[in-house]
């Protein structure tokens, strides 16, 4: 495969996106996409270049899941040093950490497929790409992802109003 | 004419058309379709809204910091992160006087909005805080014994009901904290009173008026001898909640030795002191009488959360039935303004956290949490919770609401004037 550069151009940021929004960790984010395109450049010839980058990228992360407690212990190490050297400036920060947990709280609730489906979505795979990156029927991908967003704004609407109960009960 | 209920295309075709994946044909045949059915159009505006709220939902999760391990995949691997965060954390930061520090500062910030609410002196208390408060205010203010057991039963409610629980209890908790030493004053410790007239320096609590103070209290029977001397320094914190009426009702040798500490501080001394000794004090105190008011009387009506960094406070209040909050970046970096934290605000709570030394906080704090109730005849504790080392602790203390010109409360005032500007007037 010669021409990993022009993949990698194309694709390299919706990829890291993809999996950061998947695994909620952009260091390990990088790491699978970076084992991704090493991969492709193996590839003597990609029919559907995007499908592949993608069903590969989460094939490696169901992979990279099942490794050793070792290495993620070597990882939250450097979390933990990341964390005890970095001083959050904003003030936003905690509204935005909000957001942020319970948006991964509401894709962590979907099922497997559908939140891959929505999450290649998001980074513009068409019908076609998803049913082959996720080895389903091309008639089920607008089912799945009707299913994915309703299921996802519901959710996280739900966990909303949670919060803002506990709010005014603890208020 | 509307097209019957059981020909409507499905959710799934409405998204495939939404995401364009859909041919010329059927599309042109969608789009008619919006046109002639309501109820069409109605389930097309549903997927646009769960299309487009997906998408934001999916945007918040791109703030990510790496390093981050995801919950989903590696539950065990949550369990690793905290295990070795707290071993890496727990043997070189811990220490009592800086959780003493943390503490006092939410005891403050928090504090500081009730006292506001309550207290008619609060010309008296700007003048204070702007640094023109006068000597003879400041003589009052100065720390010192007024606690006697007699008068507090007679002039403070909370004091009695404390004084009940604790007989009916028996001796209070002996996880009470050994005294650190006191906290050093950074000159920083001056931008709350701009412009004092004296250098500030701290000022030790006179041994003497401690002692008068275990003599009373021992008397009383409250507490024992050994949680008196540890906690010789909650002495001036204990005096804070009684100073003015118990001061008028304290017995000659006492106002002898509190008119002798007074006499003897200069000028502007008074906050100086507060900052130095009444963060340890209110920890201490508070430390000591966990136990006796753990329970909950009444409902919270604020919070305060404290960042990893215990870089931030936010604070927030129930007023009318909403819940309104302010955030604020503290310490000595320049912290970014927003909209809802104005320069003076972070002004005074940089003034105040650089007095209480939070620079020195261990770099990881646990969430606090703090939580303000009403105590029998309207006087509030204060309780703070925060997990340490895996357990869920708790410190309440009663607040120093009888001594308005004390300097702890003067600066509690100062945070909430600064809530004030941010909240509106309440």
């Amino acid at each position: 495969m010669d021409d990993v550069d022009r993949l990698f151009r194309l694709y390299h940021e919706p990829l890291v996106r993809y999996l950061t929004r998947r695994l909620g960790d952009r260091d390990w984010a990088e790491e699978i996409a970076q084992e991704t395109f090493l991969r492709a450049l193996r590839q003597e010839s990609l029919t559907s270049e995007r499908s592949w980058l993608f069903a590969v990228a989460t094939n490696l992360v169901r992979d990279d899941a099942r490794k050793s407690q070792r290495q993620r212990a070597r990882l939250a190490l450097l979390a933990a040093e990341e964390r005890d050297r970095v001083v959050e400036p904003e003030v936003t920060a905690l509204e935005r950490a909000e957001s942020r947990a319970m948006a991964r709280q509401a894709i962590d609730a979907l099922a497997e497929k559908d939140r891959l489906a929505l999450l290649m979505r998001e980074e513009g795979l068409d019908y076609d790409e998803i049913a082959a990156a996720l080895d389903i029927a091309r008639s089920s991908v607008g089912t799945t992802l009707s299913r994915a967003r309703r299921r996802l704004a519901e959710h996280y609407d739900a966990l909303e109003r949670r919060d803002e109960g506990r709010d005014h009960v603890a208020g | 004419m509307n097209t019957p209920h059981d020909e409507l295309p499905d959710e799934g075709m409405i998204h495939e058309w939404l995401d364009g994946q859909l041919d010329a044909d059927t599309s042109a045949h969608f789009e008619a379709l919006v046109l002639r059915s309501p109820e069409f159009a109605a389930r097309v505006a549903e997927a646009r809204g769960f299309v487009a709220a997906s998408s934001r939902i999916l945007s918040a999760l791109d703030d990510v910091p790496a390093g981050v391990l995801p919950r989903t995949e590696t539950p065990s691997a949550d369990t690793g992160v905290r295990a070795i965060v707290s071993a890496r954390i727990r043997p070189r930061t811990f220490t009592w006087q800086r959780w003493a520090s943390a503490a006092a500062v939410l005891l403050v910030a928090v504090t500081g909005t009730m006292l506001w609410q309550r207290t008619p002196e609060s010309d008296m208390m700007s003048a204070a805080v702007d640094g023109t408060a006068t000597r003879s205010d400041e003589a009052v203010v100065a720390p010192s014994v007024a606690i006697a057991s007699d008068s507090a039963s007679e002039t403070a409610a909370p004091e009695a009901m404390l004084a009940a629980r604790i007989a009916s209890d028996g001796a209070p908790s002996a996880t009470a904290a050994p005294r650190p030493s006191a906290a050093p004053v950074p000159a920083a410790s001056a931008p709350v009173a701009p412009a004092p007239a004296a250098p500030i320096a701290p000022t030790p609590i006179a041994p003497a008026a401690d002692a008068v103070l275990a003599a009373q209290v021992a008397r009383a029977g409250r507490v024992t001898a050994a949680e008196i001397a540890s906690a010789e320094v909650a002495s001036s914190e204990v005096a804070s909640k009684t100073a003015a009426p118990a001061r008028a009702a304290a017995p000659a040798e006492t106002r002898a030795l509190l008119d002798a500490d007074a006499a003897r501080a200069p000028a502007g001394a008074g906050l100086a002191r507060s900052f130095s000794t009444a963060p340890v004090a209110a920890t201490e105190l508070t430390t000591m009488r966990s136990d006796l008011l753990a329970d909950d009387l009444f409902v919270a009506v604020q919070r305060v959360e404290c960042t990893t960094q215990c870089r931030q406070i936010r604070v927030e209040i129930a007023r009318d039935g909403r819940l309104q909050r302010w955030t604020a970046t503290l310490g000595r970096s320049s912290a970014p303004e927003t909209a809802r934290v104005t320069p003076a605000v972070l002004s005074r709570l940089t003034a105040l956290s650089d007095s209480l030394a939070l620079e020195s906080l261990p770099p990881v704090v646990p969430l606090m949490g703090a939580q303000c109730r009403t105590v029998g005849s309207l006087r509030e504790s204060l309780r703070l919770e925060f997990r340490h080392d895996g357990r869920q602790r708790a410190v309440t203390a009663l607040p120093w609401c009888d001594a308005p010109q004390h300097p702890l409360a003067v600066m509690a005032r100062a945070v909430e004037q600064a809530a004030t500007e941010v909240l509106g007037a309440p």
